[in-house]
Formats: structure tokens, sequence, C-alpha cells
């Protein structure tokens, strides 16, 4: 069961938040929220190892399992075909020149099913910088989707994408929560309450959870978090927050 | 209905193994032209044998711009993909210029000395100069016009010094201006040597890179959480890639755009996956170079263009052609 632990400060060159002590497992659907700027990132790519602790320790369960850390905005990839970038990624960090024999046939029928499920009607032999920012999106995702990492942070998977492909995506998600630790971050409040099991929120220097999703989306919380005030409707219990100021 | 990336992966292999079969077709056949024609006219196949000394220069030639070119190609290959840049090559970044200045200082230096200390003080001003384009390029938030500019800036500067040491001291080497436009009219044993040993420099980093280099194309912080020292890669990279284009420059001078265009129509070609970009680069590199210097030696006979000359003339256009593309984006 992956399993994660970090104990310590986070941040890049100054501690944005001290003395966390986090401890996430597969199971449940993690996000995390919290306004602009205020460490959603920072804390995806502690979690995932791109940027060390600021200060402390980040232990993983099991230690030698592969973590892939999925950027909000899809890269720039000159010349490469959507075929090519999907299985860039599928490639671990193999020596092979090649591909074909370099991963078993297994990963491969693995990422067709979820680019079928996820990303088609994507042209796969089209250039990757001339898909859309959501097809790019949805192309890298059902790739890290069909990798072998056990640990998945997701930085605003849905940004990019349509209503039916977001509900798409969290239906993959709440299937594979048991196997994998999927941490994502996003903006949308409502899809956080439906989607996942537990929050993290982020704001006005305050570090709340990881708790139960119900919990974290507290109309004082968020308020305080987002310098916005919250209205909360109920639809089949679940809460779903609108923003009080739009009404 | 968009194939399937199973389909994909199956026309891809397809494609590349065509495309394999048609380079090592297409290096034979300008091998066996590189041997036969040249400034001094046809060479007849009953002549074909080691002791003719004009047999001896041909093979030896040809042999350089293989060497040679296969390496420059992988190292257009190497830093396109390490600085994500599509318009950049050794020439364009100015490596080159830096080697061949280093080259010339050497060689006046080792006069002065009578001691042969050209080579390292090429490396020396080869790693200087991609320190200072990589420097500079950071300053630019690494964007591609930044960087590539800056590089043209530096390569002209560079350039022009070592015309400036060329007049001064016209007895520097052997080559003269020749050397400092890139030419392969001195190939011997030795340059031999030097194009093969910068070619297995930068081909055996990139049979044990690969796999990481493929991961830090995709972006640096998905490269890092999957466990790669990207800072550590992108430094010994660009460490090996100076070695490499310091020997090779030591070998030919500063051969422009093949590691421009060669990596350019190797990713369209076969879809952009450094590995196999990397070997259609090493085959087509080889045919474009002996092409040019087929052209250059039969073109105004019995005297012969600089390669690097051709080079330029085919590949300015084409860096031309790639920048107004980049600023369409």
């Amino acid at each position: 069961m992956p399993e994660v632990v970090l104990r310590g400060s986070i941040g890049y060159s100054f501690p944005l938040y001290r003395n966390l002590h986090i401890e996430l497992r597969s199971g449940y659907l993690y996000c995390v929220l919290g306004p602009n700027g205020s460490g959603k990132s920072t804390l995806l790519k502690t979690l995932s190892g791109s940027i060390p602790v600021f200060e402390g320790s980040l232990e993983k369960i099991p230690t030698d399992s592969a973590s892939s850390y999925l950027p909000p905005d899809p890269p720039e990839l000159p010349g490469m075909r959507g075929g090519d970038a999907a299985l860039s990624f599928l490639a671990t960090n193999e020596k092979r020149l090649l591909y074909g024999n370099w991963r078993s046939e297994q990963s491969l029928e693995r990422l067709a099913r979820y680019i079928e499920e996820f990303s088609s009607p994507v042209d796969l032999e089209k250039n990757f910088n001339e898909l859309s920012t959501g097809e790019r999106m949805k192309i890298l995702l059902a790739s890290a989707l069909a990798s072998e990492a056990d640990f998945l942070f997701l930085d605003e998977p849905s940004g990019h994408l349509d209503v039916r492909s977001r509900i798409l995506l969290y239906r993959i998600l709440k299937r594979e929560k048991g196997s994998r630790l999927i941490v994502l971050s996003m903006h949308e409040l409502s899809e956080a309450s439906s989607a996942c099991d537990k929050g993290i929120l982020l704001g006005a220097g305050n570090f709340y959870g990881p708790s139960d999703i119900g919990s974290i989306l507290n109309e004082d919380l968020l308020s305080l978090a987002y310098g916005a005030r919250f209205k909360k409707v109920l639809i089949d219990g679940k809460p779903l927050l609108v923003p009080y100021d739009i009404l | 209905m968009p194939s399937s990336i199973e389909d994909y992966v199956e026309k891809k292999r397809k494609r590349l193994k065509l495309l394999i079969l048609t380079a090592l077709f297409s290096l034979v056949s300008v091998f066996w032209l590189s041997l036969y024609l040249g400034s001094s006219g046809p060479l007849p196949m009953w002549r074909w044998h080691l002791d003719d000394p004009i047999f001896q220069l041909r093979i030896y030639r040809t042999l350089t711009a293989f060497f040679s070119a296969a390496s420059l190609a992988l190292n257009g290959l190497l830093l396109q993909n390490l600085l994500a840049n599509p318009l950049i090559d050794s020439s364009i970044l100015g490596i080159s210029s830096g080697s061949t200045l280093g080259m010339l200082t050497g060689y006046i230096i080792s006069a002065k000395l009578g001691l042969y200390i050209a080579p390292i003080v090429s490396l020396i001003f080869s790693l200087a100069t991609m320190m200072l384009v990589y420097g500079l390029s950071k300053m630019g938030g690494f964007r591609i016009l930044v960087v590539a500019l800056s590089g043209v800036m530096v390569s002209t500067m560079l350039t022009s010094i070592s015309y400036l040491l060329i007049l001064v001291n016209p007895a520097i080497s052997r080559g003269g201006v020749a050397l400092v436009l890139g030419s392969l009219g001195y190939s011997d044993t030795w340059s031999v040597y030097l194009s093969l040993a910068s070619f297995s420099v930068i081909a055996g980093h990139q049979m044990l890179r690969v796999g990481n280099i493929r991961k830090i194309l995709l972006g640096e912080d998905l490269a890092r959480a999957s466990g790669i020292n990207v800072e550590r890669i992108r430094k010994e990279s660009l460490i090996v890639s100076s070695l490499s284009i310091s020997l090779v420059t030591l070998s030919v001078g500063p051969i422009g755009f093949i590691g421009l265009i060669i990596p350019h129509i190797s990713r369209i070609a076969v879809g952009g996956d450094p590995g196999a970009c990397s070997i259609t680069s090493t085959l087509w590199g080889p045919v474009l170079l002996i092409c040019a210097d087929i052209i250059s030696r039969v073109a105004f006979m019995p005297s012969e263009l600089p390669v690097g000359i051709t080079m330029s003339i085919i590949g300015a256009p084409f860096f031309l052609f790639l920048l107004i593309k980049s600023m369409r984006r």
C-alpha cells in the first residue's frame, strides 16, 4: 500500500509552511486546495521528490517505487508527435535507444486502454505542439495513469479539461486510488467535494489537513483561506460550494 | 478514426526500419561517389587500393567526413534536447567557433613553447564558450530566440578573433582560412582518429543517458520526481558535448548546420524520440556532409571549396526557415 510521510518545512528558498507532519496513504483520493501562490505546487513537488524538503524528511513506502509529477501546463515538445510524447512518459529511465521491447507489451496495452478511455479522439500522429492544451494534457494524463508509478502527483490536472473529460478523469482516479497514492491540486471546490475523499487547504499562511473533505470545505475555513464568501448547497448529501459574491 | 497507440508503435517501427535501410543505402552510395569523384577528376576503380595516393586521400577524407558528421549531428541533437530549443547546434551556439579559436591559440602557444598543446587549449576554449552561452541562456530564461541569438553573436565574435589571429600569423596552420571555415581538404590519419574519438564520446554518452534525456525533455519537474538528478545530467552532457565538439573541430574545423538540419529532419521523420533520432542522425549526418563535400570538390574543379561554405549556403536558409516558423507560433 503506497504511503508517504512528510515531516518538516516546505518551500523553495524560504520555508513556506513549518512543522508539518503529513501522512498520506492510498485508498483515499487527496486534493490540495488554496488560492494562487499559496504553495499548492510547492507541496506537490516536495511530496513527489521533485524539490527537496526544505527542512525535514520525506519517507515513501515502498521506497523503490516511482513517483510521477505532472505540471499544470503540458510541456513544449517541438517536433514530437503525440504518440511519442505518450510513449516517452511510459519509458522509465531505461537506457534503451528504441521503443518496442523496452517495456512489456502489458504497459503498452494499459496505455492503449487509457488513451481509448480518456484521451480519444486525440490524433496521435499529429505534432504534440499542434494539439490543443487540453488534448496535450489528456495524452500526458493517460500515460501518467498507464505508467507503473505508485505515486501520482497531478498539479491542476483538470485545469484545461472540458466537463466530460473531468468526469472521466475523476472516475478513473477513484478507481485507481486503491492501488496507488494520488494527490491532485485543484481550484474547483465543488468538484473536490464530489470527487475527493480527503483535502488539504492552504491559504493566508495556514495549513489545514489532511482531513475529510467535508470538514475542509467549511465556509469559515474557506473564506479565511480564499478571502471570499461561500454558500454551501447540498445536492445528494454532498456539499457544493458557490462563491457568494457572484450571486 | 484516429489510430490507437498500438497501431502508432507498429507504424513507427516499420517507418524506422525503412528509414534506416534507405539511409544505409544512401550512405553506401555517397561513400562510393566520394571515393570515385574529386577535384582531380574521377578515379577509376582499378586504382582503388591503399597504395594509390589519391585513393588514400579520398579514403581519409570520406572517413573523416563520416565520423565528424555523425558526431556533429549527435551533438546538435543533444544540445537541442537538453536546452529544449530546436534552433541551435554547436555552430549556432558558438561552441565550434570557440574550439577553433582555442585551436589556433593553441598552435601559436605550441609554436612558442615547442610543446604541442593545441588540443588542450581547444578543449578549454570549448568549455569556456559552453559556459558563457549557457550563462547567457540562463539569463534569458532559456527563451528559444534569445538562446539562438546570443549564440550567433558569440560565434560571430569568436570567428572574427580567429580571422584576426590568422591575419597576424599567416603561418599559423596549414589550413589557414579554410580551417576557420571548416574543411575536409586536409584530412589525414589524424583527422580520422580525432573525428572517430569525437563520435565515440558523444555516441557513448547518448547510449548511456538516452533514458534520462527522454525524461528531461518531458519536463524538469517530472524528471526530478522520477529520481533523475537533472542538474548533474545537464552539466555532464554539456561537458561531454564540449569535449566532443573540440575533438571534431581539431579534425575538420567548425562545420556548421549539420547539427541543426539533421536532428530536425529526424524528428519529423521518426516522431521525436531522442533514441530513434540519434540513430537516424548518425546515418543521415554523414550522407549530408559527404554530399556537400562532393559538391565542394567538383563544383569548381580543379580547385575546391571548403565544405564549411557549402554547408552554410545550404544551412543558413534552413535556419531562417526554422526561425520564421518559430516566430509564427
